[in-house]
């Protein structure tokens, strides 16, 4: 097969040309393409953004603190116990929170003491934060039964008597039935007072003010305790029997 | 003509039908872990700026903006990643989540907090029981996705990916190059066809 050099070059021309046109074509699909991928990321971020934002918006509880309060609770919420004033232990805990259970099996009869002694003054704050981990209302409707009880004046007895019966599973929380039936357990004097006010919620804004204290703190996680506004540091126990030597030592009383 | 073995091949693509399989099994698992991280966030909003709160690294006001928007941004980040858009640039950010996630888990293990990390949800002061376990646990977790991610943005190019050609941007991988010296080599036979 022989080829004149006239045709070569016609054909060498047209390879030229086609490659050209093909290379034009390409770039202008390039710069299209770019244009459409940008607008689909801007798209898919607009999408995710939207719709997060409206859940998140929706699901974060607002904390309007309104309603009634029990009788003798602090301005900031917290229920002051023991006739000492100083110092001042805050304690911050979630009647559904396990460690909680375990720190007031541990030194809660201690911690009730150094208030009933006049060694300190301690004051509780019941938050509700892990309602939102487990997906139900137990820790308001538990911390608003201890509010009842505060108002009848027998808060230390309830707190007790509520974490020693806590649900051995977390999450299955507290029945109102039987936040009633704790406050019957420890001899509350007007039961059918009590009762209303578990079972309607009375003190639902103060428990709510709780939080809200507790948020703004901040607290992030329970059982959390105060010495004077110095958080206890609990790290060096190794058990738990270790826990209610740190306690004293931090009142100063070790 | 260039025989398609010496091709030049782009930083980005390795060539090899293994590779475009291997990122897109990367990219789409790290996807799928950070919308599920990010979703599990958003289900709980307070529980997010507890979580961020509980690092004790940034001042407040911060906290609630983080604890919002940190989510959002994994969400978003994923879904790319899973639908396998712009994935080189988002596997990098990806990326340097990961390396912010390790440094932060590792600040508050040096500094002695006993926090949970909040990674998928949750998050808080929680007991001091396994503290060594649960820290290095979340650290070696956040590595391993670190490598996906890495994996991804040296090799973006992937199958089942809206990045690729057909829809958008073959030229990021070096693809068009071949792809134009394919249809070339088309002319060629084409001409050669006409004037025989």
């Amino acid at each position: 097969m022989t080829q004149s050099g006239k045709s070569r070059e016609t054909k060498q021309s047209a390879r030229d040309r086609i490659a050209e046109e093909r290379r034009a074509e390409a770039a202008a699909q390039a710069r299209r393409d770019k244009l459409f991928r940008g607008g689909l990321i801007a798209l898919v971020l607009l999408v995710v953004v939207g719709i997060g934002l409206a859940v998140i918006l929706t699901r974060k509880t607002d904390l309007v603190a309104t309603g009634a309060r029990p009788a003798g609770v602090q301005a900031d919420g917290g229920i002051p116990t023991g006739t000492a004033s100083k110092p001042v232990v805050d304690l911050y805990e979630d009647f559904q929170c396990p460690v909680c259970k375990e720190y007031e099996t541990a030194f809660g009869a201690d911690v009730q003491a150094a208030a009933t002694n006049g060694k300190a003054k301690v004051v509780y704050h019941v938050l509700q934060f892990l309602d939102g981990n487990l997906n139900n209302d137990s820790s308001a409707r538990a911390a608003n039964a201890s509010g009842c009880a505060q108002d009848q004046g027998m808060f230390q007895a309830y707190h007790s008597e509520a974490f020693k019966n806590q649900p051995a599973t977390e999450g299955q929380g507290y029945t109102d039935d039987q936040l009633v039936t704790f406050g019957k357990t420890i001899g509350i004097p007007d039961q059918a007072k009590f009762a209303t006010c578990v079972k309607n919620q009375t003190f639902k804004g103060w428990a709510t003010s709780v939080q809200a204290e507790g948020n703004s703190r901040p607290v992030t996680g329970t059982p959390t305790f105060f010495v004077d506004g110095t958080k206890i540091d609990f790290s060096a126990a190794k058990t738990l029997a270790d826990l209610k030597g740190i306690f004293l030592k931090a009142i100063g009383q070790g | 003509m260039t025989p398609a073995t010496e091709r030049q091949r782009s930083a980005r693509f390795d060539g090899s039908n293994r590779q475009l399989w291997l990122t897109t099994v990367a990219r789409v698992a790290l996807g799928l872990v950070m919308v599920y991280a990010g979703v599990s966030k958003i289900s709980d909003p307070d529980q997010a700026v507890r979580a961020v709160q509980a690092y004790e690294l940034l001042p407040r006001g911060l906290d609630q903006f983080v604890g919002y928007g940190l989510p959002l941004l994994e969400v978003a980040l994923g879904v790319l990643l899973i639908l396998g858009l712009g994935t080189r640039i988002v596997a990098i950010l990806a990326g340097l989540f990961m390396l912010v996630f390790i440094a932060g888990v590792g600040s508050a293990w040096a500094r002695g907090l006993s926090i949970d990390c909040g990674c998928f949800g949750g998050g808080g002061a929680v007991g001091s029981a396994g503290k060594t376990w649960r820290y290095l646990s979340e650290i070696l977790r956040d590595l391993l996705f670190l490598g996906l991610a890495s994996w991804t943005a040296v090799w973006p190019a992937s199958r089942l990916a809206l990045d690729r050609r057909g829809i958008a941007g073959a030229d990021d991988y070096g693809l068009l190059d071949e792809l134009l010296e394919d249809e070339a080599a088309e002319d060629e036979n084409r001409i050669e066809e006409s004037q025989a």
